[in-house]
């Protein structure tokens, strides 16, 4: 079947790719790094945060609807001193059907213009939904969406209004699955592809991701990356993971395996628009990490990067 | 699109192995309430035998766990591997995954743990005052600092109206709290302590909160003042409250 070929947007997004401050070594950051990033700003060169974790949503209706956490600018300004900051967003579930929050997308730009980021990313998934009940419920994951073109052509909508409201890159994150819907449309690569070349929007590579999908379904991980167009990757996640009864879980549990850094390697001379990539722990595994092992963690993604 | 439909039944295989094993064992029956189309259908009873599906299940429910056992961690201890269980399976029978905010959703859990309490349905001694102290630890830690409120002074006849102050916390205790948290703290779950009446105060300052058991008479003082818009008093505060307002526990503000 033959799709038609929208207008291209690369000529508006892929100029704003190329232009973007190669940041370098970033931290995603954890409640529990607090005071991690405060002692160690040697260790790294921007901090990533997940902005929905320093702000309460009290629902569409309420009003104001976000509202600060304590003590969350302070912080936030005080790190801004020394070292700029990326955002990471975890609330946007840009794949819900029918649901897609246009508020979310504001208090995004807010922030934007609050904090400087000079990018800000989601994930390509949904995790949240109308119930049958009437209730909106949020499954408390990434889930995946079908690789169909009418779901590419939802994105592509949602992407745009998320161009216009916000205005620096927007970089959608690839999914880590741990069960493949059927009889899609694309290939994740092809997905992605598409929702690049048509929206202009850029790419964070969770590597650990593909290291993870890889590894539980048994595929080349060389096989998606040689077919993703990696001129859109602006952004590069690191992170390990844990075996639970013989899956492997991208569990942002410890330090980063050796596959994932030799795909870092393969990665970076093909990935022109690179402007950072950032280490992931989550807070509860970080006293098990620790702060030596975490240095450790980011003075190796320094070295591989190779950026003065 | 029926992806809607198809998003309500995929996030119910994840969250419900019940529903997936009702969808592989019968999928025109079990899937008949969703709107899909016919490659949705095939989708999802393809899906429902997919093992995969185990380890959706899980990292959905280690997650939506984890909720409360970040927020809410010794009242986890304190109702044991089993009680916690028992609670958790009926309140996640009977309340969905609503969104990923932590102290949204140890409210609601919490909500559910006293009316259970209350009706008599949860035997526990010690549930109750440690899961109030860190209701009172969640509010704390959102307050701005040392901030008062911005009606005061409320409306009403001119006096003084002395209120608990809004970064302070007074929590009511059947044991004594530094031995119930002591033992907590340790790892260990309280058991056999007298029983007396006890309060607990919190104080935030600074994004911590210090935990002060104070004497009864204080702690029946301080409740007193909490909550609602406090008491007005026309003259000069009794002398045992214009201690505590000089500790900074209470705060007394004069209305024109």
């Amino acid at each position: 079947m033959l799709e038609l070929i929208q207008p291209s947007a690369t000529a508006r997004g892929a100029d704003r790719l190329t232009s973007l401050p190669k940041l370098g070594v970033g931290l995603s950051y954890q409640g529990t790094l607090r005071g991690f990033v405060l002692e160690n700003l040697d260790a790294f060169d921007f901090l990533e945060i997940i902005p929905d974790m320093f702000w309460q949503d009290q629902g569409p209706a309420a009003s104001p609807r976000y509202e600060d956490r304590a003590n969350a600018r302070p912080y936030l300004d005080q790190v801004a001193e020394h070292r700029p900051i990326v955002a990471h967003s975890i609330g946007l579930s840009i794949g819900s059907a029918e649901l897609f929050d246009t508020g979310h997308v504001a208090q995004i730009a807010a922030w934007q213009s609050r904090h400087g980021f000079p990018w800000h990313s989601d994930h390509l998934s949904f995790n949240r939904l109308d119930h049958p009940t009437g209730h909106t419920l949020d499954v408390g994951f990434t889930m995946p969406v079908p690789y169909d073109r009418a779901v590419l052509d939802m994105m592509v909508e949602r992407v745009e209004h998320i161009h216009s409201r916000v205005p620096v890159p927007f970089l959608l994150e690839n999914n880590v699955y741990y069960f493949k819907i059927p009889e899609q449309d694309m290939t994740e690569a092809e997905f992605l592809n598409r929702l690049t070349e048509r929206t202009g929007c850029g790419l964070l590579l969770d590597l650990h991701n593909v290291h993870v999908n890889a590894t539980n379904h048994g595929f080349d991980p060389w096989e998606l990356l040689d077919a993703l167009d990696l001129t859109r990757v602006v952004e590069i996640h690191l992170g390990g993971g844990l075996t639970v009864d013989g899956v492997y879980l991208d569990a942002h549990s410890g330090p980063c395996p050796d596959e994932v850094w030799r795909l870092l390697e393969g990665v970076l001379p093909r990935a022109p628009n690179l402007a950072g990539v950032v280490f992931e722990v989550f807070g509860n595994y970080y006293p098990s990490l620790g702060p030596e092992r975490l240095r450790q963690e980011l003075a190796t993604a320094r070295s591989v990067l190779g950026w003065s | 699109m029926s992806l809607r439909g198809f998003q309500q039944a995929l996030s119910e295989l994840v969250m419900s192995p019940r529903f997936r094993s009702r969808v592989a064992e019968g999928p025109g029956e079990a899937l008949a309430a969703y709107d899909l189309s016919d490659q949705e259908r095939r989708r999802l009873e393809s899906l429902a035998h997919d093992a995969g599906m185990k380890t959706g299940t899980l990292i959905h429910r280690s997650f939506r766990l984890s909720m409360l056992s970040n927020t809410l961690p010794r009242t986890c201890k304190v109702l044991g591997t089993q009680g916690l269980k028992e609670l958790i399976d009926a309140y996640w029978r009977d309340h969905l995954p609503r969104n990923y905010v932590y102290a949204q959703e140890a409210r609601r859990f919490a909500a559910f743990v006293l009316e259970r309490l209350r009706a008599g349905e949860v035997a526990n001694d010690y549930v109750e005052e440690v899961l109030e102290t860190e209701l009172a630890l969640l509010a704390l830690g959102e307050e701005p600092p040392w901030q008062l409120p911005r009606d005061e002074p409320p409306a009403g006849p001119a006096g003084w109206t002395s209120r608990l102050h809004p970064s302070c916390r007074i929590v009511p205790f059947r044991h004594d709290p530094d031995r119930v948290l002591g033992t907590l703290a340790q790892g260990n779950v309280p058991a056999d302590l007298p029983v007396g009446e006890f309060y607990l105060l919190l104080v935030g300052r600074d994004g911590t909160v210090d935990l002060k058991p104070v004497s009864r008479e204080q702690g029946r003082l301080l409740q007193a003042y909490d909550g609602g818009g406090g008491r007005v008093e026309p003259g000069p505060a009794p002398p045992e409250v214009g201690e505590l307002v000089r500790t900074g526990y209470l705060v007394r503000l004069l209305r024109p």
